[in-house]
């Protein structure tokens, strides 16, 4: 195995969220917001109406290839347009299954996992390769939503590992973490030792981001050219919860942290749940932050407004203060070459954005632009503050 | 609540393009001082001068080409800094503000100023005091001028300023080619150790990727080696790594990757 080429070292800025390193389940939100358009551009279709009632776990959308969406809180839907509003009656009455341990799960055939899931709202990543990587990679700083998930689940995991392997019938199942999160590895080692499952395999890479990255992990972990079925391991507990409890993927565990958070910790939220209310579960921030972002400093979005739901693949809901993200003067490139030594996809982004800067797009994509995975790595060490991603994704829009 | 959506990363780096600029001139500070203590008043005067003209020089052409000022990036005092340590400090004070002009305007500010340069520019000042007229010899530093060299430029390795392979890779390839000419190495020469570590590993003049600044170094390295027999110590120093710089387009062309 080859280590990952290029990469960054970032300080992790994790202890906040893990110490306590166990995960939250507040009350129910006053109301969720469940977008109808999925990430991939298709529109779900809904199910309900305004004015009816729905319970916990009740599927109440139908979107791309089957897989639905589900209610986060019992209650009446209150709108239907690009989202589905739900105001939460706070009693949480969910559907009659949800949380008893389905019978005989483990004699499920292939066909009704897939329709278990699809029906439980988890999308599968599509299947590729010979072999399954489990991603429990987190070197964004402060996200530990990964970290806390396999530290209070570690066993449904490994089950859901089982599960997995059942459908996909992998070469080899690798749960692939990194060195910045000892106790999980011990964790998860002593409990792979004690229950003999001896078809997943542990193991440790440097913490060096993007080491999550699927085609970055997959690469480092098999080489070149070689192609993996991918899943996070967020996904894989929610794999586990609907195959095995019953219990559709309504909520997931979300690190609440950054410099301005009151009380950063990891909470399991409802689905749906708007950025304001999350906050509050942290106890709000205590000083205004200069820029809020849902996912990681690295890789995340950030928000121009709160009244943004969470969704299935948020990992974090950071508050930054304006030392943290201040806005620097851009400098002319110096070509000291650090984006070239950081790039994880070895293309020359110094090249590539001074090309694009003079328009020259031929130039930029004979530099490897089409290669960029947008991981923001030269952007993060350029001296000049110049805006890297913005150029590459500049070349590569024409 | 910010309206303004960024784009991400949301989180940098701490280096930048001043801090590393001014880290340099700090790096070259303990070479100043020594040739103060060897040299006098007529090592401040050369200093003095340079450092003079070339902000003068380059805040000058900012204002005609009514660009925004660029003096707080310490470029310019890199530039005469180098100037002043590698030229001879005998040297009449109208010659160093002339090799300081030149070397701002045409060495830098004529192509668009920091980064734009192809040639670093220190080195085409003095390449145009050469060639008006021969130069006075350099007078020797000696043991403590190489020293006072290195430890800056070790606290310049430590900064991050440079990698070590390349002031190495010049020093190699300087040392096996002179080995083949048959010549003594001139390791102890503060103008060959100023160009091993503070102008073959200029980043604006160099190529982009690591082994292409490998090449550059020893190309440069052996050059300054084969001029050894023709030319004293600067002109040999001045000359390659200007040919070296040359090779630029090259290189970035063959050598496109980290790798």
């Amino acid at each position: 195995m080859k280590p990952l080429a290029g990469g960054i070292k970032l300080e992790g800025k994790k202890e906040a969220t893990l110490t306590p390193w166990s995960s939250v389940r507040p009350s129910p939100p006053r109301l969720v917001r469940i977008p109808l358009e999925t990430q991939k551009g298709s529109v779900a279709q809904s199910l309900v109406e305004p004015g009816e009632r729905v319970r916990l776990g009740q599927k109440i959308a139908e979107g791309a290839r089957g897989v639905g969406l589900h209610a986060s809180v019992s209650g009446p839907v209150t709108k239907v347009s690009t989202f589905i509003e739900i105001h939460s009656d706070g009693k949480d009455e969910p559907v009659s299954d949800l949380g008893h341990e389905r019978r005989n799960w483990q004699a499920l055939s292939k066909t009704e996992i897939r329709q278990i899931l699809k029906e439980s709202g988890v999308d599968l990543p599509h299947h590729a390769g010979t072999r399954l990587i489990l991603n429990a990679c987190e070197s964004e700083p402060y996200l530990t939503s990964d970290h806390s998930l396999l530290m209070t689940h570690p066993v449904e995991i490994l089950r859901a590992a089982e599960i997995l392997n059942l459908l996909f019938e992998p070469r080899e199942v690798i749960l692939a973490t990194e060195d910045n999160k000892e106790e999980v590895i011990e964790l998860l080692k002593s409990k792979v030792f004690f229950h003999t499952w001896s078809r997943t395999r542990i193991k440790v890479l440097p913490s060096r981001y993007p080491q999550e990255d699927e085609s970055i992990l997959s690469r480092t972990l098999l080489g070149p050219g070689q192609e993996a079925t991918v899943i996070p391991v967020w996904m894989t507990y929610a794999i586990y919860e609907a195959v095995v409890l019953q219990k559709s993927f309504y909520e997931r565990i979300v690190t609440i942290a950054g410099e301005c958070v009151a009380q950063p910790r990891n909470f399991w939220i409802r689905i749906g749940t708007l950025v304001e209310e999350a906050v509050k579960y942290a106890r709000g921030f205590l000083r205004k932050p200069e820029r809020v972002i849902l996912g990681g400093p690295m890789h995340g979005r950030a928000l121009p407004s709160l009244d943004v739901p969470v969704l299935k693949d948020t990992r974090g809901i950071l508050g930054l203060p304006s030392e943290v993200v201040r806005p620097e003067s851009v400098e002319p490139c110096i070509r000291c070459g650090r984006c070239l030594e950081s790039c994880p996809v070895s293309i020359s982004p110094a090249m590539i954005t001074l090309a694009a800067e003079k328009e020259l797009f031929d130039l930029a994509l004979d530099y490897g632009a089409r290669l960029c995975i947008e991981c923001g790595n030269c952007s993060y060490v350029c001296p000049a503050k110049r805006p890297m991603v913005e150029l590459i994704r500049y070349a590569n829009a024409h | 609540m910010p309206t303004e959506v960024y784009s991400f990363p949301h989180i940098r780096d701490r280096a930048s393009v001043p801090g590393m600029m001014w880290t340099n001139v700090l790096a070259l500070l303990p070479a100043v001082f020594v040739s103060f203590y060897f040299f006098g008043f007529a090592a401040f005067r050369t200093v003095s001068v340079a450092l003079v003209f070339a902000l003068l020089s380059e805040w000058g052409m900012r204002r005609i080409f009514e660009r925004r000022s660029s003096l707080y990036d310490g470029s310019a005092v890199i530039t005469a800094l180098l100037l002043a340590l590698l030229l001879p400090p005998t040297l009449p004070f109208w010659k160093v503000a002339l090799g300081s002009v030149v070397a701002i305007v045409f060495g830098k500010e004529i192509f668009g100023g920091l980064g734009q340069n192809p040639f670093n520019p220190a080195l085409v000042g003095i390449a145009f005091l050469m060639a008006c007229s021969p130069l006075p010899p350099m007078p020797v530093m000696g043991p403590l001028g190489a020293a006072a060299v290195l430890a800056g430029a070790f606290f310049a390795l430590v900064k991050r300023l440079m990698n070590w392979e390349i002031p190495f890779l010049y020093l190699a390839s300087l040392s096996l080619v002179s080995m083949a000419f048959k010549q003594e190495a001139p390791f102890l020469l503060t103008n060959v150790l100023l160009g091993a570590f503070f102008l073959v590993t200029d980043p604006v003049t160099g190529p982009l990727a690591r082994s292409g600044r490998r090449y550059s170094a020893l190309a440069a390295g052996a050059v300054t080696a084969a001029l050894q027999p023709f030319a004293n110590s600067l002109e040999a120093v001045t000359y390659a790594i200007l040919l070296a710089n040359g090779l630029n387009p090259w290189l970035d062309r063959w050598c496109r990757a980290r790798r």
